[in-house]
């Protein structure tokens, strides 16, 4: 495989998460379109916690509605995002190859992207994580390939970022604290589209 | 200022009686806090009377949360002024310096309050977060343990050192910690349902699906718990004897049809529902009817 690529979509919400809560570690789970050829695209993420990562129960709930939801949508789970909440930490942990390795049980290869916090300010213009992939060697190793971005994606969250719309996203977190949060987060699905297509006039 | 948050906001008094509340909860409300004080409060600190003394904290703490190094010096001006020989400025001080990234100097000045007053909490925390923010885990733990040898009502340090642990996956620690929290809070659904967390992720399924009992006995509404009861419930199905396995189907249908009424109270579309339908039959046991 020699590239993947991010929606806006995908993009948006993830840097909303990571801006939701500035002070604490992050995670999601990145889906995409099943391909037949070798590229991955990202097209939407759903934010998954951002406390107790490695507590089964709730991981479990999240992941079974999230299958459910991408059978409806017919998209896979083809990886996850970590953003530590220590500024220094850059390499992915114990956890985070325990994850790839659950998550590649869907296909031939796992992605994590794990967020590069000195690379996450609005004004940045390249993608604020690294990316790694966890194949059949079951070794989680730096991805080497290109890594594509689809156009106006960092204006899209500066943007989004201005109008303080990471309030607005919901977790799965948030959702098992009231059931009432949708982790689809549709609603601002909605939103960043707008955003998109004021940026792209 | 356009965050949600801050719209009730229309003067001077609506934003000193919001940093007021803030300051009760101990909220983390950085933003909106720097955004109070240049557009209300900073004009006219000295309307506060002595109340300022706690907003220029309040405020520093903020600054140094956004690294907004100017407001942050000016706090701590005003408040050197007015204490100059403070341990508790002494510590904002030192406050500074770990926003800095400059750790050595932060721990001097703990080092030198400690001198004077050794068993000094808010101090003996900072050092351990010194430590926790150079990501020196193992030496974190470790002098969290010593710290919670002294003050072994400080729930806050038993959550703390049971996140840690749950980071590094040593989950029998963790449920240590929680063990110790329920001792103190027997009442407290949250304890009890992030211990049947533990443990069902120990596979310790029995055990988890009382403690997700005990929880739902204090809070019926508590979401967490009804999932981790219909977990636990589905996985004790296969090693059953005849009374125990009518009790978990029945604990496992109730348990579905709570979670079901949860979302149905809130309008959940039918997708939502179906995904939430499509957990329940590959977790149901027993007649599904549905």
């Amino acid at each position: 495989m020699k590239e993947i690529s991010i929606g806006k979509l995908a993009y948006s919400k993830l840097f909303l998460h990571l801006a939701k809560y500035p002070q604490l570690s992050c995670n999601g789970i990145l889906l995409s379109k099943p391909s037949k050829n070798s590229s991955v695209k990202f097209v939407d993420c759903v934010p998954l916690f951002h406390s107790s990562f490695t507590l089964a129960p709730a991981f479990e709930i999240a992941l079974s509605q999230i299958d459910s939801y991408c059978q409806q949508n017919g998209l896979v789970i083809s990886g996850f995002y970590h953003a530590f909440d220590n500024n220094n930490q850059t390499e992915p942990n114990m956890m985070c190859y325990k994850l790839a390795e659950k998550l590649k049980e869907n296909g031939d290869v796992s992605f994590c992207l794990i967020v590069d916090n000195s690379k996450i300010n609005p004004s940045n213009r390249e993608p604020c994580f690294n990316v790694y992939s966890f194949g059949d060697d079951q070794k989680l190793k730096k991805f080497p390939g290109n890594l594509n971005l689809e156009e106006g994606t960092y204006e899209t969250c500066e943007k989004l970022l201005e109008e303080n719309r990471f309030s607005l996203i919901n977790d799965f977190d948030n959702h098992l604290d009231d059931v009432k949060k949708d982790w689809r987060n549709l609603k601002l699905n909605e939103n960043i589209s707008a955003v998109e297509s004021l940026s792209a006039k | 200022m356009s965050t949600k948050n801050l719209e009730k906001i229309k003067n001077w008094n609506d934003a000193s009686l919001q940093l007021r509340n803030w300051r009760d909860d101990n909220v983390r409300m950085s933003k909106e806090t720097l955004d109070l004080w240049t557009g209300y409060i900073a004009p006219s600190i000295n309307r506060l009377g002595d109340e300022k003394w706690l907003v220029y904290e309040q405020v520093f703490l903020a600054a140094l949360d956004c690294q907004n190094f100017p407001i942050a010096e000016d706090c701590l001006a005003a408040l050197k002024a007015q204490f100059s020989s403070s341990k508790r400025v002494k510590k904002l001080r030192a406050m500074r310096f770990e926003a800095k990234e400059d750790y050595h100097s932060a721990l001097e000045i703990y080092e030198s309050i400690l001198e004077e007053d050794e068993t000094n909490a808010h101090v003996l925390k900072r050092k351990l977060v010194c430590l926790k923010a150079q990501n020196r885990i193992n030496d974190y733990v470790r002098e969290l343990n010593e710290y919670l040898k002294l003050f072994q009502a400080d729930h806050e340090a038993w959550l703390e050192l049971c996140d840690t642990y749950l980071n590094e996956m040593d989950f029998a620690k963790a449920a240590f910690c929680l063990e110790e929290l329920i001792l103190m809070y027997p009442h407290n659904h949250v304890y009890q349902q992030r211990y049947a967390d533990i443990k069902y992720t120990q596979g310790q399924f029995d055990l988890a699906k009382t403690y997700y009992l005990y929880s739902l006995k204090l809070n019926p509404n508590n979401v967490r718990s009804l999932y981790g009861l219909l977990l636990t419930t589905a996985n004790l199905k296969s090693s059953q004897k005849t009374k125990e396995g009518s009790d978990n189907t029945k604990l496992n249908l109730w348990a579905r049809e709570q979670i079901e009424k949860k979302y149905n109270d809130v309008d959940s579309d039918k997708n939502l529902i179906d995904s939430v339908n499509s957990l329940f039959q590959y977790l149901t046991i027993g007649k599904n009817e549905k």
